[in-house]
């Protein structure tokens, strides 16, 4: 049976010139897991939203769509609200109620049914999900992973036949997106609903889905199994967000299945083993910018210490990159680092007093209704760097309009103009595409090769091992491992990126996509 | 221990609903003593001890306050101890005083207990009685409000970078609008994700993870009996021209038994739970 069918669906937004979504045909059969890829822009949330009719965007519409055989339109009210489940990105935002056990209900409570039937289905939900310890509790207690995994069980609580969810893992740190994603996967297996998910982020989801919708310029590129999709995107800008294995069976230009897991890409390289030696920059100044020593710090006079003698130098010019788990005490550090909390021992010493920060929401930095006051507020001959930064066309928008790469350019281009000489970041890819990360880390690194001094804390161990020089681990109050940025992924055992995973012990500290390619070629002319 | 607290809403909101209102409409020094006793004690096992006797002290400079306060008005009464610029100050208007501070500190001890013991949830509770759509709207001010502050914080510690040409004021200002902008941008998801939930359909149920149990109905039952028997048989005090005592007859101390009884409910109650804990205990 199918949950959709979807055939020739156009959409043109009111006032649009051109079409968002143009002559889409799509089936997804129930129990099916579809994955929708494409570039920002591209009609992901667009068609997504195509779904669910309490949220379908204002427009012409043409084809049809049919929802368990029937016109999603003659859907009653009561049916769409539960029979089609809606997850967004934000996490918070979508979050209703102020008690865990009230937004689980919340859906129960829309549908009118009554006290006992909600009290076991929340029960229920809430135990499957593992949140019955948290069910009391505040929401706003809950960390980003819980927070998404509370969503989905309050949709999941509503019993729907299929669960569409838009890029819901891009404001999570690595470890709680695969936890979200597993989730999914269970959903999937255990209950048989139908998923329709669109990431960006693909290395996990990709081997997840049974089929995987790749959009371009609102029309389908193509569609198909994720193996078959992966070989297919060869070549393509899209291909730079698919999983390591699958690009580098693309550059081998291999034939038969395309490996999707990091097993699969071990067993694929595992003959092009060769010796060569990736090297890596290191710092040529000893002249330390930020010196902290044996740094104690606690919140609450009664609370335990989030950092535990702590010690970080940072060299002036580099680019150092903070990781650790959710929690560790990574913005602890960088908010002692930029004095706006205080330690209770130990010592920094700044050698510069011009420090800058990059708060985890960029739009904070942002007062004004059009970005260039914002940026004139600053400095008012603010034109040279806001062309550097690629902003000029978009000085008259609204800062909340700007997309997530174009805001994160923005901000860092306000910081800029007060003529920093310490760069804090704090998670400064979080929400960003492939895309839009890429450029921040190389806008990032001409700053740095301009003197600039980088430190940023992330979760991104795939964004760190590409731009960062060195690299710290923060666990247990303090930094346990440090080294430059080749060296420390390829020691790791478990704290490393994908390519490192793929390519240890077959490739010498090849951390990165572009490494295991270079060993490849490499190796091609021994 | 805090375990008063876990009886049904209703039960708690009556309970509190009746001493207050008696011990504010029965006008009499013995109602007013026993209320403010189980007041205070109540509140003294519920809440950190410390800062319960810390309170104290304003507490009763406030009932001093009114004791004193009262003769300096009211030159009613026989028994004049002394005079001021030819104003009689008299024992009954003292006395009177002295039952009206206590009166007033036993309320404001029952209001301290009431805050402790009826938490967000409980009022949730009693809206969603009255309205879903109302307990949903108080629910989500809940959640709104903290967050409201913390962004405010977070956007006016980015903006200090920024400050040198403005004053402090503009920047609180300019943080505060973009504060409320960033919340519109919010509310618009929030509102997507309730319809997607079903939030335009018509009829809705408020949910609660409160049972009415067999306890609250008989605890409800015997404060609901005690408040009744109390209210028929009233003690009445005059004050003046002079005291005027009741007469100890049985009705009076019926009354009184009553009253004092559910004035100590929640004090006993809460003691008694925690002798029953600790013997349970022992016996492990």
């Amino acid at each position: 049976m199918e949950t959709f069918s979807v055939k020739n669906l156009s959409f043109k937004f009111n006032n649009a010139a051109s079409r968002a979504l143009s002559d889409i045909n799509l089936s997804v059969s129930s129990g099916e897991f579809l994955l929708v890829i494409g570039e920002s822009g591209s009609g992901k949330t667009t068609l997504l939203r195509m779904f669910k009719n309490e949220l379908r965007p204002k427009g012409e519409l043409s084809g049809e769509i049919l929802f368990l055989q029937k016109n999603i339109d003659e859907l009653s009210d009561n049916d769409s609200a539960a029979k089609i489940g809606y997850i967004a990105q934000n996490p918070d935002a979508q979050i209703v109620s102020d008690r865990v056990y009230g937004e689980l209900a919340f859906g129960l409570e829309s549908l009118g049914l009554d006290n006992k039937v909600i009290r076991a289905r929340v029960s229920e939900f809430a135990s499957y999900f593992g949140l019955s310890g948290d069910f009391r509790k505040k929401t706003a207690s809950l960390s980003g992973g819980q927070k998404q995994l509370l969503n989905l069980a309050a949709v999941m609580a509503m019993e729907p036949e299929v669960i569409i969810l838009d890029e819901p893992t891009s404001q999570l740190d690595p470890i709680s997106a695969s936890e979200f994603l597993d989730a999914l996967r269970r959903v999937n297996e255990d209950f048989g609903k139908t998923m329709i998910i669109a990431e960006h982020h693909l290395s996990e989801v990709f081997k997840l889905a049974d089929k995987v919708l790749c959009l371009e310029n609102g029309g389908v590129k193509a569609c198909g199994k994720p193996s078959e999709l992966a070989a297919f995107l060869k070549g393509e800008r899209i291909e730079q967000t698919l999983p390591v294995s699958a690009r580098i069976f693309n550059h081998l230009g291999l034939d038969g299945g395309c490996p999707l897991s990091v097993k699969e890409g071990r067993a694929m390289l595992g003959e092009y083993k060769n010796n060569h030696q990736i090297s890596y920059k290191e710092i040529k100044t000893d002249k330390k910018i930020i010196d902290c020593r044996d740094l104690w710090f606690r919140y609450d006079k009664n609370g335990s210490d989030i950092l535990k003698g702590c010690d970080l130098s940072v060299y002036q010019g580099e680019f150092y990159a903070l990781l650790g788990e959710n929690g560790c005490g990574k913005s602890t550090l960088l908010n002692l680092i930029n004095g706006s909390v205080k330690q209770y021992r130990g010592k920094i010493r700044r050698f510069s007093d011009r420090l800058a920060c990059l708060p985890q929401n960029p739009r904070n930095l942002f007062v004004k209704d059009k970005l260039g006051e914002d940026l004139e507020m600053v400095n008012n001959s603010y034109k040279e760097l806001s062309d550097k930064f690629n902003l000029s066309h978009l000085l008259d928008r609204h800062p909340y309009d700007l997309s997530g790469g174009e805001l994160q350019r923005a901000a860092l281009c306000k910081l800029m103009l007060t003529k920093p000489e310490v760069l804090l970041l704090d998670e400064a890819t979080k929400g960003l595409d492939s895309f839009a990360k890429n450029e921040l880390g190389a806008f990032l690194r001409a700053l740095t090769n301009e003197g600039l001094t980088v430190l940023c804390v992330t979760h991104d161990l795939d964004f760190a091992a590409e731009f960062a020089d060195r690299c710290g681990l923060l666990f247990d109050g303090g930094i346990t491992v440090e080294n430059y940025s080749n060296p420390f992924f390829s020691s790791n055992a478990f704290y490393i990126t994908q390519s490192a995973k793929i390519s240890r012990g077959i490739f010498t500290n090849a951390v990165t996509y572009d490494d295991i390619i270079k060993c490849l070629d490499a190796g091609d002319g021994v | 221990m805090n375990t008063f607290r876990n009886l049904h809403p209703v039960t708690l909101l009556c309970c509190f609903l009746y001493i207050t209102v008696f011990s504010v409409f029965n006008f009499n020094p013995i109602y007013s003593g026993l209320s403010l006793c189980g007041a205070f004690l109540f509140a003294l096992v519920i809440q950190d001890k410390k800062a319960v006797l810390r309170s104290f002290i304003g507490y009763f400079i406030l009932l001093i306050l009114i004791a004193v306060t009262n003769p300096l008005f009211s030159h009613n009464g026989a028994t004049a101890l002394f005079f001021i610029n030819d104003n009689r100050i008299t024992l009954e208007a003292f006395i009177y005083g002295v039952t009206l501070g206590m009166a007033v500190v036993s309320v404001l001890y029952w209001f301290r207990c009431f805050n402790e013991v009826f938490d967000s949830e409980k009022y949730l509770y009693v809206f969603g009685r009255v309205s879903p759509k109302l307990a949903l709207v108080f629910s989500m001010t809940l959640r709104f409000v903290p967050e409201l502050i913390g962004s405010f914080k977070s956007v006016n510690a980015s903006q200090k970078r920024f400050d040198k040409s403005r004053g402090r004021l503009r920047r609180y200002l300019s943080s505060f609008s973009a504060v409320i902008g960033q919340s519109l941008e919010d509310a618009v998801i929030t509102s997507d994700s309730m319809n997607a939930r079903g939030f335009n359909l018509k009829k809705r149920t408020s949910f609660s993870r409160f049972r009415f149990t067999f306890y609250d109905a008989v605890y409800l039952t015997v404060f609901t009996v005690l408040t009744a028997v109390a209210a028929f048989n009233t003690a009445s005090f005059e004050y003046y021209p002079t005291f005027c005592p009741p007469e100890l007859d049985l009705r009076t101390v019926i009354g009184i038994i009553s009253f004092g009884a559910l004035a100590f409910i929640p004090f006993v109650y809460e003691i008694s739970e925690e002798i029953r804990w600790k013997l349970s205990l022992s016996k492990i």
